[in-house]
């Protein structure tokens, strides 16, 4: 993994393991390697991955069982969905719509333009 | 682990770990040394295999023992070469034993072990030399084989009372040990060319003693110095050097483990 | 579990010290990167650390013992991989029969585990090989020793970028709770992902001693200049910065910079750190 985004490194990690349960390489229920192994993968400290592994448990995106290690939720996609919604409304969306309206791009237009990308 | 002075397990994994790392060369060595023994012993067989006044055994063991003087000397200053670099000298202080074992094995390879390859070399060079002159002069004399360890021992030193005497024998295992003890000590302070940096050191201090006793028996006039520098108590002399080594000996064996345990992977300015 | 307290140390007895009432402390289960400057004494410090050094004054205790008793139990439980080791003659499975018995904890599955992380033959002679894989030779059985302390002194120097990678991924395995591994080195960049904790030493000084997590959140690391920034520096990209964190946000830590901002700031860095 590259770390050049301005996030924390534990976020970043965390949206990588967003992507992967998203594209469905890790299916929900399925299992996902310890922190050990994640660390060793992505060469980062182990103290860091767990940190990651905390924060998609608070979310509900990753549950323990004990001794057998983490798993994705069943309902982890639609969480991780939510979540980057919330992030994308909170954050970047305000900023992009303030883009458009400074290059007088239209309501309408951004219809066209997004209908056109979704084909 | 517990025990923290002396744990015979761990003093034979140092053990194991010096041969498994230095048993290549110093079977080599061994080898060296039976070979240039064999030379000797067979050139010296037949360059005086006519009788001499001298008998030819005591010849033989005279010549020996002065080649062990100077073979030991080396092999004790062969101690401890993990010192000479800095990778080694981490190596041999971080190894999880304490100090008194590694110095032990140290003595134990570079002493003990020295002393009686020689001798087996010593021995087995005899043999094959008279297997050689057998072979190539079978009409010269060839003495029988040398017992090494006999002769010393038989001769007393001294024109007194017997039992005052003291062995020669006694008197040169004596000094061995104090000369390989001194050159052992030295490996630890001089880890680079220490055997050459020792001669230099040794001999300046035979001249320092030297002159010291001189001049020591012109201005005190003392008898007892008198005693034991006159010939004809030659027995006092041969106490005195005898004890002389033995102290030499013990005091430079023990200041080596003191060295050692001082040494750091980098040696300070000064001391 | 190690206590560095009121070290005093310099090679030659005139002149200025190298360490002076320096005093360090550092726990368990940590990855610490030891950065410094070329002759600001890293080497010095892992010598001290290892026991390999007789302080002046003040003492380097290991979980309560002074390390430079050299006890085997205190040996036993640390291992220094220095930046010019020795390897005898012999294949890299003897060397492990010959040393491993020294060392309780130590573990062949481990070792082998990280033989397959280093694509290494355990077969082939210590002699025979580059210099490169005589040093993760060497890291693997120092990984696999077991030691509560693991000192590696500029370890990433001499090997590949490929090498570099599995080191990372070797040293991520490693860790556990117990275990505290010192890395000094000045290629930072090499390490950055895998510390823990950062201590960053100059002239004597500790400019920076702090967890990676409180860097992230007392510094902000990005490409804007704000007024108060503590260090700028110019790449083909435009600035990159390091400022005081206002936001609260946390931003990876650019190792490079903040020891450059710890060198060039001292003073502030210090503040930055001290106030709650």
């Amino acid at each position: 993994m590259d770390f050049k985004e301005n996030k924390a490194i534990y976020l970043q990690i965390a949206d990588n393991i967003g992507d992967r349960i998203l594209s469905g390489e890790l299916p929900a229920d399925g299992k996902i390697p310890s922190v050990r192994e994640m660390a060793a993968e992505i060469e980062v400290n182990p103290n860091t991955v767990a940190r990651t592994y905390e924060y998609l448990q608070q979310q509900g995106v990753i549950y323990t069982r004990r001794g057998l290690g983490y798993f994705v939720a069943a309902d982890a996609a639609q969480i991780v969905v939510r979540e980057r919604r919330n992030a994308l409304m909170q954050g970047e969306l305000d900023y992009f719509l303030g883009r458009l309206k400074a290059v007088g791009i239209s309501p309408g237009e951004l219809k066209a333009l997004y209908e056109d990308y979704l084909k | 682990m517990k025990d923290n002075v002396f744990s015979a397990r761990r003093f034979l994994n140092v053990l194991r770990k010096e041969i498994a790392v230095n048993g290549r060369t110093l079977l080599l060595l061994a080898l060296g040394l039976y070979m240039g023994l064999t030379i000797v012993m067979t050139f010296g067989n037949m360059m005086f295999s006519h009788s001499f006044e001298i008998p030819v055994t005591l010849l033989a063991n005279v010549v020996v023992y002065c080649i062990a003087a100077f073979v030991f000397s080396i092999m004790a200053s062969m101690a401890f070469s993990g010192l000479k670099t800095r990778g080694g000298r981490v190596d041999l202080l971080m190894m999880p034993a304490t100090a008194l074992e590694k110095v032990l094995v140290q003595a134990l390879v570079y002493g003990v072990a020295g002393v009686l390859v020689f001798l087996l070399c010593a021995q087995l060079a005899d043999l094959t030399r008279i297997g050689l002159m057998n072979l190539l002069v079978p009409t010269a004399e060839i003495p029988g084989p040398i017992n090494f360890l006999a002769f010393p021992y038989n001769y007393a030193f001294g024109v007194s009372n017997y039992d005052a005497r003291i062995s020669f024998g006694t008197m040169l295992t004596m000094a061995l040990a104090a000369s390989m003890a001194t050159y052992f000590m030295g490996a630890v302070l001089m880890p680079r060319y220490t055997w050459l940096k020792m001669m230099v050191v040794m001999q300046a201090v035979d001249i320092v003693i030297f002159v010291v006793l001189i001049l020591c028996g012109r201005w005190m006039n003392a008898t007892w110095l008198h005693y034991i520098t006159d010939v004809n108590h030659v027995d006092g002399v041969g106490w005195f050097f005898t004890v002389l080594a033995i102290v030499q000996a013990v005091v430079c064996a023990v200041l080596a483990y003191v060295f050692f345990k001082r040494k750091d992977v980098v040696t300070r300015s000064v001391l | 579990m190690i206590e560095i307290k009121n070290l005093q140390f310099g090679y030659s007895r005139k002149g200025a010290p190298l360490f002076s009432d320096f005093s360090l402390s550092l726990s368990a289960g940590q990855v610490v990167g030891l950065l410094g400057k070329n002759g600001a004494g890293k080497s010095t410090l892992i010598y001290l650390m290892a026991g390999l050094l007789t302080p002046d004054a003040g003492q380097v205790m290991l979980r309560g013992v002074d390390v430079r008793r050299r006890l085997p139990s205190t040996l036993a439980d640390v291992f220094v991989v220095p930046e010019e080791f020795e390897l005898p003659s012999m294949s890299l499975n003897r060397y492990v029969a010959v040393n491993a018995p020294f060392y309780p904890r130590f573990s062949m599955e481990a070792l082998k585990s990280y033989l397959d992380i280093f694509e290494m033959d355990g077969a082939m002679p210590l002699k025979s090989m580059s210099m490169g894989q005589r040093k993760k030779s060497f890291i693997c059985f120092a990984l696999a020793s077991g030691t509560s302390l693991l000192l590696l002194d500029e370890p990433t120097n001499g090997l590949d970028i490929p090498s570099k990678s599995q080191f990372r991924k070797a040293i991520a395995q490693s860790m556990t709770d117990e275990r505290t591994i010192v890395v000094s080195t000045h290629q930072v960049r090499d390490i950055d992902t895998l510390l823990d904790h950062v201590v960053i030493v100059d002239r004597s000084q500790v400019l920076l001693d702090a967890g990676v997590r409180e860097i992230g959140q007392r510094l902000t690391f990005g490409s804007e200049v704000v007024p108060d920034a503590l260090y700028v520096q110019s790449t083909p990209l435009g600035p990159v910065t390091v400022s005081p964190n206002l936001s609260g946000l946390e931003t990876p830590i650019d190792m490079e910079l903040l020891f450059n901002a710890a060198l060039t700031q001292p003073a502030r860095m210090k503040e930055l750190f001290t106030r709650k």
